[in-house]
């Protein structure tokens, strides 16, 4: 019995003094670890808390990763990244699973400057959905007018309450010659690939006009019923279940045979300005509804192709021109405004009509050209310098 | 006499210039646009017999659907006798997706004056070959006929169908 207890202390003994010795050695080995490893040896990515996992786009310059957070004593959620010397362009994306309000609270350039914030200049304040809020996703896409640029260093930002945030970072050099991928997609049964590849023609004489060349993939045609119709708003389930199918290096239109419950008398419509880019999500493309375009059963390709254009610009990052009111212009300064002085009617909106040598014939202007007008030849096509600057900056451009 | 009944004609035909059916282009005016809102108001100005012009534009075949899709909605704000036998007429003979807009209409003006009416609509809609009709349908009878709607979910083949009904 004395053995058996004397015996268990030795062994006792030697189980602490083990311990002891291997707890040493380890701290030892941290300590040279952290000796090893200082600061100036950590890459860009360990030190900005960008995961190290990142994705890169087919054919793009541009990865995708997701950033570390930390959450401060304010309860804000903050991080950053770092922008390196041949940054392009990034749009910096926040989502909420739940689909409830989401949206940053500060982004800090490289200067100190938080371009969220009303009182710096130039800002975001209420123009990105990033700055806004937007139900499950929001973002903040630089540049979204030539007065903001990817500056070279640490960005950081605040944050609130959020399942994560990505970013999607381009770099390299910007050529002469922009080109940006479409993928799109048809819907239902009443109209063939065929049929909407003269307004998809007329979209690339738009954007060939504006500089930018168009890649557009070989339609795909989706024979899942259910997606015949849907509804435009990007949340619903079904919606989601379809724009989830858009690739991630390109920008995905989804033609759409008509959309469901009470969006009426809709022509099309985009997931934010802008949309998601590189991520497969609800908001990675861009609806337009195909019986809203016909007549009987043939369909007016030059208004299809302007609205595709339009919601791709929406997409990419452009505000209207002009919003209905008059009142409301977007945050590029050279392209035209129509102000609510030329409401000649006086029913409180400004009509392509109306503003006819005010901006009219840009694609982004709120409102299209009335039948009648587009019967005469009225056509909207133009894009300003500015505008096609954002474009060709863009994440999905290259 | 005479001379009253001329002086009253011709106030007749004044009022008729002030409140008769207004012009088609003043119509499509408000119906045009790539972002589009029912604008209750801007309808109810123009005056009572904007059925007329609505219903000659939502049938019309040659104008572009949008135009005619807003048309459409927009008879709902006119409930006349005129307008239910149009709408009732384009959901059992038009495409599908004027089909669903002249139920809707249909539902939205009429459903609290003439209740049976969109009612017997609505049942037989529920059988339409369409899935997004069968589904306006479906989502208005659950409102109001609970049985027929489970009869419904009975019978409907397809799954997401019976899901969207339910939403």
């Amino acid at each position: 019995m004395f053995l058996q207890k004397r015996n268990a202390g030795y062994i006792s003994f030697f189980l602490i003094c083990f311990c002891i010795f291997t707890v040493l050695i380890l701290n030892s080995c941290g300590r040279l670890f952290l000796n090893d490893d200082g600061v100036e040896n950590k890459s860009i990515e360990e030190l900005s808390g960008v995961s190290s996992l990142k994705i890169r786009l087919d054919g793009l310059n541009t990865t995708i990763s997701e950033i570390t957070q930390t959450v401060g004593s304010d309860g804000l959620f903050s991080g950053s990244f770092v922008v390196p010397e041949d940054g392009i362009s990034f749009l910096l994306s926040i989502f909420l699973g739940s689909n409830s309000n989401i949206k940053f609270f500060s982004l800090t350039d490289p200067s100190g400057t938080d371009i969220l914030s009303i009182s710096s200049n130039p800002n975001l304040y209420e123009a990105s959905s990033g700055n806004i809020g937007s139900s499950g996703y929001a973002n903040v896409l630089i540049p979204q007018s030539p007065s903001f640029s990817a500056s070279k260093g640490e960005w950081t930002f605040k944050a609130y309450s959020n399942d994560r945030i990505n970013l999607a970072l381009r770099t390299g050099i910007t050529t002469s010659t922009t080109t940006i991928t479409i993928q799109p997609y048809i819907t239902g049964t009443t109209w063939s690939a065929s049929e909407i590849s003269a307004a998809l023609n007329v979209m690339s004489g738009i954007y060939s006009d504006n500089g930018i060349t168009l890649e557009i993939n070989e339609t795909i045609a989706i024979s899942d019923t259910q997606y015949s119709a849907v509804s435009g708003t990007f949340t619903n389930s079904t919606t989601s279940a379809l724009i989830s199918q858009g690739l991630t290096g390109a920008v995905n239109l989804f033609f759409i045979e008509d959309y469901s419950g009470n969006w009426s008398g809709i022509l099309g419509n985009a997931a934010g300005i802008p949309g998601s880019m590189g991520i497969v999500n609800s908001w990675n493309g861009v609806l337009c509804s195909l019986s809203a375009h016909a007549s009987g059963s043939t369909l007016d390709s030059q208004l299809l192709g302007e609205t595709a254009v339009h919601e791709m610009g929406h997409h990419l990052g452009l505000f209207h021109t002009t919003e209905s009111g008059g009142t409301v212009f977007d945050i590029i300064s050279d392209t035209v405004e129509c102000a609510i002085s030329l409401d000649n009617n006086s029913n409180g909106q400004v009509s392509a009509e109306e503003c006819e040598d005010y901006g009219a014939n840009n694609v982004m202007f709120w409102t299209s050209w009335s039948s009648a007008s587009r019967s005469s030849g009225k056509k909207q096509e133009a894009l300003s310098d500015h505008q096609q600057h954002v474009l060709k900056y863009s994440p999905l451009a290259k | 006499m005479k001379y009253l009944l001329l002086v009253c004609a011709f106030f007749w035909h004044l009022i008729g210039i002030v409140f008769g059916a207004p012009e088609k282009s003043k119509v499509i005016e408000l119906l045009e646009g790539r972002h589009w809102k029912l604008d209750f108001v801007s309808f109810q100005l123009l005056g009572d017999d904007t059925d007329k012009v609505l219903i000659e534009i939502g049938g019309d075949t040659s104008v572009i659907n949008y135009i005619r899709f807003r048309a459409i909605e927009a008879l709902s704000l006119f409930p006349t006798e005129n307008t239910a036998v149009f709408l009732e007429s384009s959901v059992e003979t038009s495409f599908a997706p004027l089909a669903r807009r002249g139920f809707e209409a249909l539902k939205n003006g009429f459903y609290k004056t003439h209740p049976n009416r969109v009612k017997r609509l609505a049942g037989r809609l529920l059988k339409h070959k369409n899935a997004q009709v069968r589904i306006s349908a479906a989502r208005f009878i659950r409102s109001i006929d609970v049985p027929e709607f489970k009869r419904f979910l009975k019978s409907e083949k397809y799954s997401w169908v019976r899901k969207a009904a339910q939403n």
